[in-house]
């Protein structure tokens, strides 16, 4: 049972999705229902083997193409709809013990192609206005199945952290004539210290403003909104930059570096959104090798996030971590 | 990239997408990650990814 809640005091949706506590939660390797369907084995999600990278609808999604109608009637300020989108889930790769980083970059070229299409796919739906590509990595982060995969929510509405963002580009748009994402990243070009790698497409640097500690944001040298903007040049650099920083992630403190990666574009509503640039950002939740930062009372209930770190010196410690992507073609 | 969709038992899609083996890249030169140094100056870096910037029109 799945409906949006309005929420009349911040002014925006909550999905309520009753059923997503019955989800499989940390099963057996053996068991994993994403990993492809053996001969005489269990039945999984997958009954096939023979695929590259492949995409399903959610089992237990927060939001239906054909949403059921609401289980309560609106209250007089919170008014309730049907919880209707699109909930997929994306398999990196039929091999359960991989994770991106250890993927070879073709294979990381092929998801951003992958990526591709199913931002064009979704984004055609009628009662679609934003393509979420997103992936939680680590049980840290609240992962319920380790086999490498990555999830994408399409929303009926943009979701208020986009719209934030949105609005803060126009209103530099506005102000200066000038993208608000080309200004950030060409500042921190100058200034070099939080950069981690570059190259002919792409930057990636822990902000001047990070929230968490190695918090990395990478982001197109092109002014482009999406990812379906990007040139196939582009797309291969995309996936030699996040194999690069996905490797340097993992060498930081020789574990599996869990995080939350982000894709941010243009909203698919049919607006006009020329003042937006296109890009990801990662959140990951460790501080240090054993440490977590959690998101407390300043952080949820005000918004404000306190930093415990200096994104100069982080920047410093993944640099030194960065190695060239190799690539076999 | 070939793409497949086929229906689930419950009535969800599945897409699994394939990809010929990998070729010969798209420019004969890998475009190898480049790192900067920290306090690099400006004139060094300048121009080095920064692409055309977006300006209203």
């Amino acid at each position: 049972m799945s409906e949006l809640r309005w929420n009349p005091l911040l002014g925006e949706w909550v999905a309520t999705a009753t059923h997503r506590q019955e989800r499989t939660f940390l099963p057996p390797a053996d068991f994993c229902p994403l990993c492809p369907t053996e001969p005489g084995g269990f039945p999984t999600e997958v009954p096939e083997s023979t695929y590259d990278i492949a995409v399903f609808e959610n089992r237990f999604p927060s939001l239906r193409s054909h949403p059921e109608l609401p289980s309560v009637g609106p209250m007089p300020l919170s008014p309730v709809e049907p919880a209707q989108g699109v909930c997929e889930v994306v398999l990196y790769a039929p091999r359960h013990t991989s994770t991106l980083a250890s993927e070879p970059v073709e294979q990381i070229h092929k998801l951003v192609q992958v990526w591709t299409d199913r931002f064009q796919e979704l984004s055609a739906l009628q009662f679609v206005q934003y393509v979420f590509i997103f992936e939680n990595k680590g049980e840290a982060i609240g992962v319920t199945l380790h086999h490498p995969h990555g999830q994408i929510y399409a929303y009926p509405f943009i979701p208020p952290r986009i719209l934030q963002e949105l609005n803060q580009f126009e209103a530099h748009w506005d102000r200066h004539n000038t993208c608000l994402l080309c200004d950030i990243r060409d500042g921190e070009l100058g200034d070099g210290r939080r950069i981690i790698l570059q190259n002919a497409s792409f930057a990636a640097y822990i902000p001047f403003f990070a929230r968490w500690p190695y918090e990395v944001h990478v982001v197109s040298a092109r002014h482009v909104q999406a990812i379906s903007d990007l040139r196939p040049e582009e797309q291969r650099d995309l996936a030699s930059l996040l194999k690069s920083l996905l490797v340097a992630y993992d060498a930081l403190f020789n574990l599996s570096f869990p995080y939350m990666m982000v894709m941010h574009q243009r909203p698919t509503d049919g607006a006009a959104y020329d003042h937006y640039h296109f890009h990801i950002e990662f959140y990951p939740p460790l501080r240090s090798e054993s440490r977590l930062k959690y998101l407390a009372g300043s952080e949820t209930g005000a918004g404000m996030f306190i930093n415990d770190t200096l994104a100069e010196q982080k920047a410093a410690e993944l640099r030194a971590h960065i190695r060239p992507a190799s690539w076999r073609g | 990239m070939k793409k497949r969709k086929i229906t689930l038992p419950d009535g969800r899609y599945l897409i699994f997408y394939s990809f010929e083996p990998t070729g010969p890249p798209l420019d004969e030169r890998p475009r190898d990650v480049v790192t900067v140094s920290p306090r690099e100056s400006e004139a060094e870096t300048a121009g080095r990814v920064t692409g055309p910037k977006a300006e209203k029109t």
